[in-house]
């Protein structure tokens, strides 16, 4: 074979190497917008499902919101008025202190009735519960729930303490109310603890009952609101971890991390 | 004498393009898929045609004014042959051109 004709099959050769290495990065552009496609739409399947379970859970809240409001009117205020009524169709004009009483009677159950509906107003306005701040809101939360001389009630604050902005404060609150409301409704406890951390870079809020506790398989059945307690936290960035065994209690913590320009403003 | 170098050169411009295409292809994910754009069709026929008579456009100058000095007839024979190279690759992208068009239709269709 003279040179020119290796020469010839050289470049044949190598052209056909290239053809091979062009095929070989359109194979690869391929599978790589293949891949990346099948990634965006998972991705976007997961954001579905997240704002899914977001709507979801805050359909759930408003219900039970709803609920709270009328076992409410109907538990506290509706039997208060009921008695305020029976008392004035037992009056008798005839018997002047026996009524005096009941007019006194009525005069305290009414009160309570217009303090009941206070109390609701004002655990349910979003507003107040800003202006209020969060600390103040949960001392009024508390203080309401310590009329009863069921608990024994301690609330404390460490740190130097800032104000979260209007959204986190109210969503913080929210979860204390839920948690406040198993511990009334399920835990059977007689303590209740509630402590504020403020740090530099985080804050966090702990819940502690020394109530019956739960089981590991209640806590996943996401049952006693703690779905909506979960999400409302992810909602504003932060991390809940709920812990609890049968019979010693239940610790709820929130996390918050704040960048720390932000921790001062905020 | 046919210039085959400024022609590679023409070539190694097509490539970078095509090249250029692949990345933005890359970097922006559409909805579709690729194989339902024409343009990725068109640019694949390019990449074959052009990337495999590169080397031949790059090196038929030299080889022509090679056989030109010492001309005999086998040499003459050898040239074309190495010719058949491009005539085959630009069938190659022809055909990937038409198979993309009639791909790109029946997926508006469909």
């Amino acid at each position: 074979m003279d040179e020119l004709s290796q020469e010839v099959l050289i470049i044949a050769f190598l052209s056909l190497f290239i053809i091979m290495i062009t095929g070989s990065i359109i194979s690869l552009v391929l599978v790589y917008q293949k891949r990346q496609m099948k990634f965006f739409r998972e991705k976007e399947l997961l954001v579905n499902l997240h704002k899914n379970e977001v709507l979801q859970t805050r359909l759930e809240i408003q219900e039970q919101t709803f609920k709270n409001i009328s076992q409410e009117i109907h538990d506290n205020i509706g039997q208060v008025l009921s008695l305020v009524k029976l008392n004035i169709n037992t009056m008798d004009c005839t018997q002047g202190a026996l009524m005096q009483e009941k007019i006194n009677n009525s005069r305290i159950l009414i009160s309570k009735a217009i303090q009941d509906l206070r109390d609701l107003s004002k655990s349910l306005d979003a507003e107040y519960i800003t202006d209020m701040g969060l600390s103040n809101a949960i001392r009024y939360e508390l203080d309401i729930i310590g009329k009863t001389h069921r608990y024994d009630i301690h609330f404390k604050e460490s740190g130097n303490s800032f104000t979260l902005n209007d959204k986190k404060q109210l969503v913080l609150f929210r979860i204390v109310q839920e948690a406040l409301h198993n511990i009334i409704k399920h835990a059977e406890a007689t303590e209740i603890k509630i402590t504020l951390t403020y740090s530099e870079d985080y804050f966090n809020l702990q819940i502690v009952d020394n109530g019956k506790g739960y089981s590991d398989k209640e806590a996943n059945k996401n049952g006693l609101g703690l779905k909506n307690m979960r999400i409302r936290a992810e909602m504003i960035g932060a991390q809940m971890t709920i812990s609890g065994n049968p019979g010693v209690g239940t610790t709820i913590n929130v996390s918050l991390l704040l960048p720390l320009q932000n921790a001062a403003n905020e | 004498m046919f210039d085959s170098i400024g022609f590679a050169t023409l070539s190694l411009s097509v490539l970078v393009m095509c090249f250029m295409f692949f990345r933005q292809s890359i970097q922006e994910v559409s909805e579709k898929p690729l194989f339902a754009n024409f343009n990725f069709w068109i640019v694949c026929s390019y990449l074959i045609y052009f990337s495999g008579s590169f080397l031949v456009l790059l090196t038929y100058y030299y080889l022509t004014e090679k056989i030109s000095i010492a001309y005999v007839h086998k040499n003459r024979y050898l040239l074309t042959l190495l010719w058949v190279i491009p005539n085959i690759l630009l069938f190659t992208g022809s055909l990937f051109a038409l198979t993309g068009a009639l791909w790109t239709n029946y997926h508006k269709r469909s």
